[in-house]
């Protein structure tokens, strides 16, 4: 007996020492995983265990945590495609590319400077002043919203802000608990048995309730202020390490409000208030190091290429 | 006494978990494709390709090792050089050919590597809500090649590292 007591209290230790957060994180997708090949197997208590997490909608550790690289790209695509049924794309080639080659190297002093399939920017075609960072990469940004700039650097703003979107993985943290539950379970059953077709059927229902929940908060509610504070924090940070004028983020809101249509459906609806953003931003670029000003030849090639590339917007 | 001999063995027990999981320094591919690299840093000399789900073996660093890039050797043990460490992950995520899902079903990672939300999944979704996919197509097929961003950056006096070069 004396032994066994031993043993729990070294095994106590033991899990107390190696600090198993697994353990206190709620149940990862790879446990569900495990469970529902053991169902699939006929392994009665996997299956009892399966049922007991279909009803309780166990709390999975979060997409954003759990996700695969390549899982988070099909998200990515989906979410593009369906905010592109409500904006039209915006089809000029030399102002696409322009941002293409921004977008590309803002994101090398990102915290994520490649994403599954890289980084790449798409303009609509609205005047409504909107941007939205889709996971994986997938950036768009209204006319309306790039008529609001007028440099360079007030255009690395805008799409600073969206690259601390996607690499902040904020897409994914809008997939509510409850629904990143089932897409576990779905996933759990599609490593099991994705021949089955009724599997795969139940799969797509569950990516289709993912989308959803990104694309409502990306488009109608927005993402919590928290979330939109640390992408305006991380745009300024990027902004600055690469070289351009983190004050440029502040301008930026600056034209956005003057701009700003209180009943909006744009960004008026969906962010924090300009000034409360400015307030904040302002404080942040304080803090950073002095940006070295360019050279007349090198601030002269960023805006010949804005105007030719956006002039026409 | 007895506590003090159980808290050592308990730590003993640690120390052998912590040393083999150092000793594995493996990690894997988490982007589609990427170079691996003569120097650290995206604008260094690309030596070879790496893909999605291939596993790379993380050597000792040096000492002036920048932060956020790991010195590697690829797949096949021969190619040498610099990776960025957000495209790599302990975590298995994709099955290599020859592989299945059942094979490695002790492992929910590695069970579900390849599976989840896929192309198939894509399709699927895509008759059924009737979704135009080509602005999606188009947009991923902007191609930045990383000369062209070198180019960008330094005409414009930025830098990854920091602007007016």
């Amino acid at each position: 007996m004396k032994t066994m007591y031993r043993i729990g209290a070294l095994l106590g230790v033991f899990l107390l020492l190696a600090g198993c957060s697994s353990l206190l994180s709620g149940f990862s997708i790879g446990n569900i995983a495990d469970t529902a090949i053991g169902a699939a197997a006929g392994n009665p208590s996997d299956t009892a265990k399966m049922n007991q997490l279909a009803q309780a909608g166990t709390a999975v550790q979060s997409a954003a945590a759990e996700i695969t690289p390549e899982q988070e790209y099909y998200i990515g695509r989906a979410v593009a495609a369906t905010v592109l049924t409500t904006y039209k794309a915006w089809d000029g080639p030399a102002a696409n590319a322009y941002l293409n080659r921004l977008a590309r190297g803002l994101a090398l002093a990102s915290v994520l400077p490649e994403t599954y399939a890289g980084y790449h920017v798409l303009i609509m075609d609205t005047d409504d002043i909107n941007a939205f960072g889709a996971p994986s990469g997938f950036i768009l940004v209204s006319r309306g919203l790039l008529r609001c700039a007028s440099s360079e650097d007030e255009v690395a703003a805008i799409l600073a802000h969206e690259i601390g979107h996607v690499s902040l993985k904020h897409g994914l943290h809008a997939i509510s608990t409850a629904r990143w539950t089932d897409a576990a379970l779905q996933i759990g059953k599609f490593a099991a048995q994705n021949s089955d077709s009724q599997v795969l059927r139940d799969l797509t229902n569950s990516f289709g309730g993912v989308i959803s929940d990104i694309v409502k908060t990306m488009v109608t509610t927005g993402y919590s202020r928290d979330l939109e504070k640390q992408a305006d924090l991380e745009g300024v940070r990027i902004l600055h390490d690469v070289g351009y004028d983190p004050m440029a983020m502040v301008r930026m809101l600056t034209a956005m409000k003057a701009r700003l249509k209180p009943d909006g459906k744009d960004f008026a609806k969906t962010h924090p208030d300009p000034d409360t953003r400015i307030a904040y931003v302002t404080v942040a670029i304080n803090a950073q190091t002095p940006v070295a000003v360019p050279t007349a030849a090198q601030a002269r090639a960023r805006q010949v290429r804005y105007q030719a590339a956006l002039s026409k917007i | 006494m007895t506590k003090t001999r159980l808290m050592i063995v308990a730590m003993l027990i640690c120390a052998v978990g912590w040393l083999s999981a150092a000793d594995q320094k493996q990690m894997y591919v988490t982007v589609k494709t990427t170079q691996i690299r003569a120097t650290p840093g995206y604008l260094g000399k690309p030596l070879g390709n790496l893909n999605y789900g291939d596993k790379v073996t993380v050597l000792d660093q040096p000492a002036d090792a920048p932060k956020d890039w790991l010195k590697v050797t690829g797949p096949d043990g021969k190619l040498q050089g610099w990776i960025n460490a957000s495209s790599v992950s302990s975590k298995q995520v994709a099955l290599k050919a020859g592989a299945t899902a059942s094979q490695s079903a002790s492992s929910g990672d590695v069970a579900l590597a390849g599976k989840g939300f896929n192309s198939d999944v894509e399709q699927q979704y895509k008759d059924e809500q009737h979704l135009d996919y080509t602005w999606v197509d188009k947009m991923e097929a902007f191609d930045v090649p990383p000369d062209q961003v070198s180019r960008f950056l330094t005409q414009g006096g930025l830098s990854e590292q920091g602007g007016a070069q």
